[in-house]
């Protein structure tokens, strides 16, 4: 309701005579929601036209690329889905990405929602050296680890296995993951914690029965978050995860593209069958997503 | 990124059709059987030795399927699976690193590539095999130089190739062109072409290495050949003036003078040949690997044409003659024996056929081009390798090391996107030259 | 670091006790991972890069600061380098300048704020991968979308191979990562205005502060904390920039588009320069540890 009032002391500006105000102020106010719109409506077309050209290319024919680039599929060809389904062992590569993703999510949640908890609840001795600690690592790229990361993999043998790409993903997790459960944790009342260990719980059982079920809402942003965060990952299933086998389909898709340059309507079929689940996801939890990206930024 | 794409456009080119072709609907569903990759293919027996071979053919090449095929039959012992890997480049190295690589692999040989590995210590030493199977007797010398390193050999050289130019015969008819006799004749072929609104020369160079062959033909034609082995070598200077002639005249002046499609940089090997396909280019600098796509009719109806590049104010012209990629094994081969035996029958009597007749491609053997059904086109390259080798010129970037090859593509794309003058181009090259010899990464091929 | 309890163990109650090492049980698992998979191998990139190897052989070469050495001297990594200084630029203030406007727009009255905010998200969820193809697609030189608008509408002179040329190939992609990132940027601005005092700007306008003025003066600084806190973010990601420059242009034309990341890459993965590779890895460590140390400072100087 605020912002109405908003628009009327907007467009208030400059304003002079009695009625000439009201006249121009009427005038200003359709020409400033005009162009507001406009705005708005140009940036809308500027997200969404690409990926609706993705879609249009990808039911084509390669004829009818090069006859009409950018108009609509004179006759649907859904072929090109099966096509790359098959032959782009999309569906290989959609089970590896379930399997790594899966694993990654729980552990990350698991792990970081316990420590946060510690951290938050239960101050101890070194507690503030291991936050900072984990802190740290919100400041170090993957890149600056990534080499000698490689030769570790190699050394425990988990190159060409899924381990490769799940537990480091679950070490990069940690930082941002426990921040974030922490800043949480710190925030619900503390007499509840007190509340339960007065009627004999353990600090495990506290933290299982009481704050995790009260931390809910930052459990579910974390999990998308996470969940995007494994499902999008392409430097490290890059140097990690090469084995054909165990591709997770971010990658799948960019030998794929270089498997078949030529064939522009079925890379893009390949494309959108990797945009198109995380798009659902997103528009089913967008909520979740939303809180995810944006908690800590405005805290 | 670069020369490893270069073995599986055709395939995908067949598989998926021209462009400019209508009929490509029905080029384009045919998948192709599975080639052993996927999980559920042939289950093999338990105690059958595992060989996992990649290579850069295309999931759906015929030929090799079929080599490998008739292999497991004769074998079966061994069970081979074949993988089609386009970024070789990009991942065989840390593959092999990582203990999850194949056991044979097919990649290009030279010491910007095989070479690196060789030198990590990821490859097996071949010279046993060599003796054990007797190769020296039927494989052609040169295969076995081309894949050695500081005196060891580790693979086997494949795909004999040329590089020369490629004309639309169908064009050159209509227009009243003949093939040139001599480099001036090819500027006013070009000139002609031009002003009918034909494309002269169809040129992607967006996955930077046709640029080297590009370089290979000119340099060839205008050093000579024993002066282009002396500068691979490292015996001559690469910023000869013959050098910056072969860097000017076709990365400035033709690209000036509008001889060529435009947006070089940002074409992409494949769609230049769609260029060429659709017949709004006239011709195509480029090598005998593509003549199974140029004598395609699901691509091109047109005849296609070939003639090598031309002389150049006289000189004795030397177009560039190679072997494309090699078989190698990987040090940590499960089975070396299985990898020698699989080594061996590609390239024995009888899977010669499967490589000309099946892939348009010439193994590294002695053979008679008239014991096989192939296209003219075919024949004329085997016939002028097995003729004129003596007189033929080289490939650079298969025998030129990896920082070498980097600087020449990253800037021969510098140069045509003009920000790089030729002269510069040229002392870059040697400057790299000259660290490859430091390092003692360069290979000697002067006789 | 400081406020840990100054008591000694042996003084601690025995339920204080209890807890503390219910604590270190609660991090103990978190920490291991972390440890192992994080911080070990983050000091073994400092220990790479004092050494010359190159991936294979059993003996690391240990060359002190040689590498550094090598780094001052390469001209590419300094174009690199410029590059990703470009890219940060460019790429930071776009896409909050966007952000922001948008906002603005809807913070002060527009209906469907959630269906916008739906669709300027989208491109925020999808991966890089993705989003490469998507716009090689767009920048494609013979059917791309550039080229054929620019063709439609009589522009034929504009259109080009926009990734093939040295001119404009890092244009092109910043276009590309700016069009990924808006969204986000903007959702946020949209948390922080949520938070602004609609009274003070109401009272601006009371003074005859015109719109802009207005924005600058009473928005903008209520925004700050939310403002610095997207810069540090794309700051950071700026220079570890890689998945967009490696699958749509592989550092290309030349080097034109080559930044530090997919430099580093090519060192470490591609040309078994393994030591030299982790020095370049350590000239990114270093951009994001000074970037988000600047961040941290401004941030305590605007909470006092």
């Amino acid at each position: 309701m605020q912002n109405t009032s908003t628009v009327q002391e907007w467009s208030r500006m400059g304003a002079r005579g009695p009625r000439q105000r009201a006249v121009r102020d009427r005038l200003l106010r359709y020409i400033g929601s005009l162009l507001r719109y406009a705005i708005l409506i140009f940036f809308t077309l500027v997200c969404i036209t690409p990926l609706f050209w993705v879609i249009a290319s990808s039911l084509k024919t390669t004829g009818q690329i090069a006859a009409n680039p950018l108009g609509f599929p004179t006759e649907i060809r859904w072929d090109n889905y099966i096509e790359a389904w098959t032959v782009g062992r999309f569906g290989k590569y959609f089970k590896n990405s379930v399997i790594v993703s899966i694993p990654i999510v729980t552990f990350v949640i698991l792990l970081a929602s316990l420590a946060g908890y510690g951290l938050a609840r239960l101050r101890f001795h070194g507690s503030n050296f291991v936050f900072v600690l984990f802190l740290l690592g919100l400041m170090v790229p993957f890149q600056s680890i990534m080499i000698p990361l490689f030769y570790i993999l190699k050394d425990i043998r988990f190159l060409g296995t899924y381990w490769a790409m799940i537990v480091p993903s679950i070490a990069l997790g940690m930082p941002f993951s426990i921040f974030f459960m922490r800043a949480y944790f710190s925030g619900l009342p503390q007499e509840l914690g007190d509340a339960a260990e007065i009627d004999g719980c353990n600090e495990f059982s506290v933290y299982w029965r009481v704050m995790l079920p009260l931390a809910g809402p930052a459990v579910s942003a974390l999990v998308v978050l996470q969940f995007m965060g494994a499902w999008n990952a392409f430097l490290l299933p890059l140097i990690y995860m090469q084995k054909e086998e165990i591709r997770p389909l971010v990658l799948g898709l960019m030998f794929f593209r270089s498997r078949y340059t030529q064939n522009y309507p079925l890379t893009m079929a390949g494309a959108a069958i990797v945009m198109v689940p995380i798009v659902i996801v997103y528009l089913v939890f967008q909520r979740r997503f939303v809180q995810g990206l944006t908690a800590g930024a405005v805290k | 990124m670069s020369t490893s794409l270069r073995h599986t456009r055709r395939d995908f080119l067949r598989f998926s059709g021209g462009l400019s072709a209508s009929i490509l609907a029905v080029a384009c569903v045919t998948p192709g059987a599975d080639t052993g990759t996927d999980d559920t293919a042939g289950e093999p027996a338990v105690e059958k030795e595992q060989i996992l071979v990649w290579d850069q053919f295309g999931e759906d090449s015929v030929g090799v399927n079929e080599i490998v095929v008739k292999f497991n039959e004769a074998h079966p012992e061994y069970h081979v699976t074949r993988e089609a890997q386009t970024n070789m480049r990009d991942i065989l190295k840390t593959s092999l690193d990582a203990g999850a690589g194949p056991d044979v692999m097919y990649y290009d040989t030279g010491p910007g590539f095989a070479g690196v590995l060789a030198r990590a210590g990821l490859l097996l030493p071949l010279d046993d095999a060599y003796e054990q199977y007797a190769w020296n007797e039927h494989i052609l010398p040169i295969a076995r130089e081309r894949a050695s390193f500081d005196g060891v050999t580790y693979g086997i050289g494949n795909e004999l190739e040329i590089v020369g130019t490629f004309y639309n015969e169908r064009i050159f008819d209509e227009q009243g062109l003949a093939a040139p006799d001599t480099h001036d004749d090819f500027l006013a072929v070009c000139e002609a072409l031009k002003a009918q609104d034909i494309i002269p020369m169809a040129w992607g160079n967006q996955n930077k290495w046709p640029a080297g062959h590009t370089f290979s033909v000119f340099s060839g034609n205008i050093a000579g050949k024993d002066n282009l082995a002396a500068a691979i070598s490292g015996e001559l200077a690469w910023n000869e003036p013959d050098f910056v002639e072969s860097i000017q005249i076709p990365f400035v002046d033709m690209v000036d003078a509008g001889y060529y499609n435009t947006d070089i940089n940002a074409v992409t090997y494949d769609d230049s040949n769609l260029l060429f396909y659709s017949g709004q280019a006239a011709m195509r600098l480029t090598g005998s690997w593509m003549i199974d796509g140029y004598t395609n009719p699901d691509n091109i109806t047109d005849p296609v044409g070939f003639f090598f590049y031309p002389s150049i104010r006289e000189k004795v012209i030397a177009p560039p003659a190679g072997l494309g990629s090699g078989y190698f094994i990987g040090r940590d081969a499960q089975s070396p024996e299985g990898a020698f035996a699989y080594l061996n029958f590609l390239f024995s009597d009888e899977t010669i056929g499967d490589w000309l007749e099946g892939m348009a491609m010439i193994p590294p053997v002695r053979l008679n081009a008239d014991d096989y059904s192939i296209s003219d086109l075919l024949r004329f390259t085997i016939i002028e390798i097995q003729q004129n080798a003596e007189s033929m010129g080289f490939n650079i970037d298969v025998l030129t090391p990896d920082n070498y090859n980097t600087m020449m593509f990253d800037g021969f794309q510098e140069v045509i996107g003009k920000v790089k003058t030729a002269q510069e181009q040229a002392d870059d090259l040697e400057a790299a030259m000259q660290e490859a010899i430091e390092r003692g990464t360069v290979m000697d091929i002067t006789p | 670091m400081t406020t840990a309890a100054p008591v000694r163990w042996g003084q601690l109650s025995p339920r204080a006790k209890r807890k503390a090492l219910a604590g270190w049980a609660f991090v103990v698992p978190a920490l291991l991972i972390y440890a192992f998979f994080f911080i070990q191998p983050f000091f073994y990139s400092i220990y790479y890069s004092l050494t010359d190897w190159n991936g294979a052989d059993p003996v690391k070469q240990f060359v002190g600061l040689g590498n550094y050495i090598k780094l001052a001297g390469d001209s590419l990594l300094w174009q690199a380098l410029g590059h990703n200084l470009i890219w940060v630029i460019i790429g930071t203030v776009s896409p909050i300048a966007i952000g922001l406007l948008l906002g603005v727009l809807i913070w002060t009255g527009a209906l469907g704020r959630v269906l916008f905010r739906t669709i300027y998200f989208l491109p925020v969820v999808l991966s890089e991968v993705v989003i490469a193809i998507i716009w090689n697609w767009i920048y494609h030189p013979l059917f791309g979308a550039v080229n054929q608008i620019l063709r439609g509408i009589g522009l034929d002179h504009l259109a080009r191979g926009w990734l093939g040329d040295p001119q404009t190939a890092l244009l092109a992609l910043l276009m590309t990562a700016i069009w990924s990132y808006y969204g986000f940027c903007f959702v946020i601005i949209m948390a922080g205005l949520q938070n602004v005092d609609i009274s003070l700007v109401e009272a601006a306008t009371i003074d005859g502060a015109n719109g802009w003025q207005r924005f600058i003066h009473v928005i903008v600084p209520q925004l700050s904390h939310v403002l610095t806190m997207i810069t540090a973010f794309t700051l950071i990601g700026g220079f570890n920039v890689f998945g967009i420059v490696f699958v749509m242009t592989q550092g290309g034309p030349g080097t034109a588009t080559q930044v530090i990341a997919t430099y580093t890459y090519r060192k470490a993965f591609q040309e078994s320069q393994v030591g030299y590779g982790a020095a370049l890895s350590m000239v990114m460590t270093l951009l994001s540890l000074v970037t988000s140390y600047i961040f941290i400072r401004l941030r305590e100087r605007q909470e006092q």
